[in-house]
């Protein structure tokens, strides 16, 4: 192997380095900080943002976005706690509460893939109506009354010393980077965001991944939002604003271009811990949450600008000339 | 005896591997409209763009009215009086007339526009030069030709002494092209010289006064419109000697394998019919805008068809999409390799093994043996320069990006190539193993359509040379008996 490291590689290590820095200097101002305790904390905190990152992953790589998973974990949670609350078993509850996240993915293909309308516009109305969905359903306010004892065994439960959302995180990120790297799937992934003509003219239903994507996106923020509420043993419709952006800074931090057809599953994950390392240190140290805003403002922004000063650029200028030389 | 007012002397323009032009010279007379022809590729474009300041030359000078200019941004073109009209225009669409004419020129006072002095100087240029356009129209509801004539206003508003113009009848109808005329006439007289790109002999026959001929990046000659004739322009366009790349064949054609029965199709494909042989090249030829590359799309599923049978290996087929023209056994090579035939960021074997992963996989998932082994051979087979199969493919060279998107056609076994512009941009090097590739493609049966705007690859190398024009089949000519002359004159669809 050449010693040249290329830009994919460098990006690697950098967000590596972020978060080994990062925990480095964390544990150096608290002495909390490195605890086990602590540690599975951030863990079970950021579970949620990194189940729904991991479907992300793969929309942002072909180009697409999908805000609405804040208010589709709301949606998601309240039902799970409504039905509960009515009266059925956890499990059924748990799998309709998810298909209902990917009810909200099929509506958001159906507006993307076949109305072809802008997905942060498509995505950014389902994302209002959504939260008026899980308002109504709530009937205002929290559904937390009369749920059994064992509705937070999901959320806040342990296998052994590990707690229940890790595991399943761990679980998702398995089968998704095997999904991603090794599967048709995953390959014609990488081909939209790469070059979405080129992929059409090989064959690839365009439409067909990008239907599926949204709503595996939908189903991953179903579960994520089935955690939420039984973390907080409760179906709260006001919960997860501001997660999409979690899930946006942990896809780009992790490696994803804005230019697409780039990124990996693990990637992401390391993202997701950064966002996760960020707020719980900043929290240890004592940060006015305020200030939390500003600096995660500024991460996403920094988080793009390393990837166009890594790739970015290069690639605009080598296209540059390959279009100059076309035209002659 | 009118002086020059503008000369490019020696001007030489290298791209890596390719000499774009060599020691070019362009004269031009004040007051004249001046042409310049040349097939795909001789250095029309390149000229004009150094003009603009879009590219940088290499070597030369330029002169506007004998004083030496230095001209290396688009800026620096306007500001020694020299506009341009591309075939794209440069409007903005949802702006006015009056915007449009302005922009980047308003009268203002402190940042803010002056709106009524802005409108008086545009009507009073419209009016001057006799333009029936409203000065608050929104321009896109103006026609093409109303555009082109905008723009010339706007040139003129601007007080350019040359305007160049690139193609500007390719959109017009024949009434609108006599207005563009007449106007262009008008202007003459008025001292305005115009540089005129365009391959239409109507044209430069109506409006030209001298013309000057490019031929594989240099200057074939400088003709006068009045002294000439086609014959004379199109033996100066294509007067070379065909280059000994193209390896020798062996005839093997068999039975027929895809025919083709009036077909037409939604763009610009009228009644086009045909037979494809098995071991048989058949080249498509005819200039831009004739109709090549929506054939291709065409047959490739990509272009709706409106009319006409298909028939592939003795059944008709449907073609809704490329899926189903690949699952038919039709591959297409796309016209533009980089937008799209490769995915720059996939891997050479990711790109190979692109369109039949489908087949090397079980379950949905990849094999992974299967993909590598494709890989290698068509590495080997094909001779594809990486340094291995995990290189970002988009850090190859052109001829060899373009060689391992034919290995993915390879690795689909179709029976029907079509290879649009499969030699575009890539060195002679290169071009030759591509013609080596055509070559065994034939030999073991499979049949070849060749879409090309370089006649001597054409002649080169295929059985038969279908022209278009305008959308139809102009003429068949064989392969052995054509000659570059006779294909132009069909291909500019003329006698």
């Amino acid at each position: 192997m050449s010693k040249k490291i290329n830009a994919t590689n460098l990006q690697r290590f950098m967000i590596i380095g972020i978060l080994v820095g990062l925990c480095f200097v964390f544990s150096m101002m608290n002495k909390e900080f490195l605890t086990y305790v602590n540690i599975s904390n951030i863990l079970r905190q950021q579970s949620m943002v990194a189940i729904t990152a991991a479907g992300a992953t793969f929309i942002m790589i072909t180009t697409g976005l999908d805000i609405s998973v804040g208010s589709t974990i709301a949606l998601s949670g309240v039902v799970f706690a409504k039905l509960v609350q009515g009266g059925m078993h956890l499990f059924p509850a748990f799998l309709i509460a998810i298909l209902v996240g990917g009810m909200v993915g099929c509506i958001n293909a159906a507006m993307i893939v076949g109305a072809k309308i802008n997905p942060v516009i498509a995505t950014l109305g389902s994302m209002y109506a959504v939260r008026g969905v899980a308002y109504l359903l709530a009937g205002g306010s929290t559904v937390a009354n009369g749920l059994p004892v064992n509705f937070n065994v999901l959320g806040r439960g342990y296998i052994g010393p590990i707690p229940i959302p890790v595991i399943i995180m761990i679980l998702i990120y398995i089968f998704f980077h095997f999904v991603l790297s090794k599967t048709l799937l995953g390959k014609y992934t990488y081909a939209i965001g790469g070059n979405r003509e080129t992929a059409r003219l090989s064959g690839i239903s365009v439409s067909k991944v990008m239907i599926s994507l949204y709503v595996i996106t939908g189903l991953l923020t179903g579960l994520s939002g089935t955690i939420m509420a039984s973390r907080l043993t409760s179906g709260n419709p006001q919960i997860g604003a501001g997660f999409e952006f979690d899930v946006i800074i942990a896809v780009f931090l992790g490696g994803v271009s804005t230019a697409g057809g780039e990124g990996t599953i693990i990637g992401t994950f390391i993202g997701a811990m950064i966002v996760g390392v960020l707020s719980n240190g900043l929290n240890l140290i004592g940060v006015d949450p305020f200030y939390q805003y500003i600096i995660k403002g500024v991460v996403l922004v920094l988080a793009v600008m390393l990837d166009m000063a890594l790739k970015g650029n290069r690639l605009s200028l080598e296209s540059l000339k390959k279009k100059i030389l076309a035209k002659s | 005896m009118s002086k020059y007012v503008l000369e490019m002397d020696g001007i030489s323009k290298f791209f890596p591997g390719v000499k774009a032009l060599q020691d070019v010279s362009l004269k031009v007379k004040a007051g004249e409209v001046h042409c310049l022809m040349g097939e795909n590729g001789a250095g029309k474009s390149t000229i004009i763009n150094i003009l603009a300041g879009l590219i940088e030359m290499d070597e030369g000078k330029i002169l506007i009215d004998e004083r030496q200019v230095h001209i290396n941004k688009p800026h620096d073109a306007y500001a020694n009086g020299i506009s341009f009209i591309f075939q794209e225009l440069s409007v903005v669409n949802a702006l006015t007339v009056e915007e449009n004419m302005t922009l980047g020129f308003e009268s203002s006072h402190a940042g803010i526009v002056d709106k009524k002095e802005n409108i008086q100087r545009v009507k009073d240029i419209l009016s001057k030069l006799d333009i029936d356009i409203s000065y608050n129209s929104i321009v896109k509801d103006l026609s093409v030709c109303q555009k082109q004539m905008m723009l010339i206003a706007k040139a003129l508003s601007q007080h350019s002494k040359i305007i160049v113009m690139d193609e500007p009848t390719a959109s017009l109808t024949n009434k609108e092209t006599h207005e563009l005329f007449k106007m262009i006439k008008h202007l003459k007289e008025e001292g305005v010289t115009f540089l005129y790109v365009s391959h239409r002999f109507e044209d430069i026959f109506k409006i030209g006064d001298r013309i000057t001929v490019f031929r594989d990046g240099k200057n074939a000659g400088e003709l006068i419109v009045k002294d000439t004739c086609e014959e004379e322009i199109i033996r100066s366009m294509v007067g070379r000697d065909i280059e000994d790349t193209f390896p020798k064949r062996h005839h093997s054609i068999s039975e027929t394998v895809l025919k083709v029965e009036n077909l037409c199709a939604h763009e610009l494909i009228k009644d086009v019919s045909f037979e494809l042989k098995r071991g048989q090249v058949i080249g498509v030829s005819g200039l831009a805008g004739a109709g090549k590359t929506e054939l291709a799309r065409a047959l490739f599923g990509d272009n709706p068809i409106t009319s006409g049978e298909i028939t592939l290996k003795g059944r008709k087929i449907e073609l809704k999409n490329p899926k189903d023209a690949i699952s038919n056994g039709i591959a297409l090579l796309p016209e533009e390799r980089r937008t799209q035939g490769i995915v720059g960021k996939m891997t050479v074997r990711e790109n190979i093994s692109l369109v039949i992963s489908k087949r090397i996989s079980k379950w949905s998932i990849i094999s992974k043996r299967s993909d590598q082994q494709l890989a290698k051979k068509y590495i080997k087979d094909i001779n594809i320069k990486t340094p291995s199969s995990e290189q970002q493919i988009r850090l190859l060279s052109g001829g060899n990006q373009q060689k391992a998107i034919i290995g993915k056609w390879l690795a689909t076994e179709a029976d029907v190539f079509l290879l649009d512009e499969p030699t575009r941009g890539i060195d002679i090097g290169a071009k030759s193993e591509i013609y080596e590739i055509i070559n065994n493609l034939t030999k073991i049966g499979k049949a070849v359509l060749l879409f090309s705007s370089e006649l001597p690859e054409l002649l080169g190398i295929c059985d038969e040379i279908m022209i278009m024009c305008n959308g139809r089949l102009a003429g068949t000519i064989n392969g052995k008996e054509a000659n570059q002359v006779e294909i132009m004159k069909l291909s500019v669809g003329g006698f």
